[in-house]
């Protein structure tokens, strides 16, 4: 019952988006781990991960959503001079 | 403690003392990112280097989502970086005896500023050639690194 509920949502709202991060040289990491904190409200744990993994790995998956939210994290990414994208979740 | 003229606390408010020619660099630099962002409707500027990085391609695997995205945000997103130049360099010019006073609102948007005149001029520069510094740009991308790297300083011990 819960199962189908979930499936009626994941219909209703389309397939879920990803928000990814992508290395650069310019922006400092402490600049993205404050990033990663002040918008998203991550602890900083969380943030400082998510900033290393992208420091070292090029990139990171740093939310996942609806399209609509996906692309407002994206714009204010953006807007942050951070260097993001959005993908869609299996594709 | 400070010897480099880092941003700091002081009163409820973040400060820092600029010199007159920290003040005419940063007025040049915003001056030229403000000029970059108004091309940024403009087809023939489409290649623009600064803007294809700073107003990146939304979902690179999609051209139409990202024609979709660039005609919802690319306005905006423009407007609010020369917004942020534009502010850095009010701000700068009403500094009482070059002292800018920042309340964490003010912060915030001078950390992007100038995370954005950094990108903007390592784009047009090469990132090889401001790392370097011994250029002349290279100097003034070190410093802004430093400044940026003493801002998000401060607004971390918020």
């Amino acid at each position: 019952m819960l199962e189908d509920l979930r499936l009626d949502e994941r219909l209703l709202l389309g397939k879920p988006w990803t928000l990814v991060v992508w290395d650069d040289p310019v922006n400092l990491m402490t600049y993205v781990t404050w990033v990663f904190t002040s918008y998203f409200g991550f602890p900083r744990e969380k943030a400082e991960r998510l900033m290393l993994q992208v420091h070292t790995e090029g990139r990171a998956a740093v939310a996942e959503g609806t399209r609509e939210e996906i692309e407002r994290h994206l714009e204010a990414m953006h807007g942050y001079g951070l260097q993001a994208t959005m993908q869609r979740v299996d594709g | 403690m400070r010897i480099l003229g880092e941003f700091h606390w002081k009163g409820g408010a973040i400060e820092r003392r600029f010199t007159g020619a920290e003040r005419k660099m940063i007025g040049n630099l915003a001056t030229g990112l403000a000029e970059t962002m108004a091309t940024a409707e403009d087809p023939e500027a489409a290649e623009d280097a600064v803007l294809l990085r700073l107003l990146p391609v939304a979902v690179p695997e999609d051209p139409e989502a990202s024609a979709e995205f660039a005609d919802a945000t690319r306005e905006r997103l423009a407007a609010a970086k020369t917004e942020g130049a534009n502010r850095v360099v009010a701000d700068l010019e009403a500094a009482p005896g070059g002292v800018v006073r920042l309340d964490e609102e003010a912060a915030v948007v001078w950390v992007k500023a100038l995370g954005d005149l950094r990108i903007a001029l390592a784009t047009r520069v090469g990132i090889e050639n401001v790392q370097k510094a011994s250029s002349p740009q290279g100097l003034v991308y070190a410093w802004l690194t430093w400044l940026q790297g003493s801002l998000v300083d401060a607004l971390d011990a918020a």
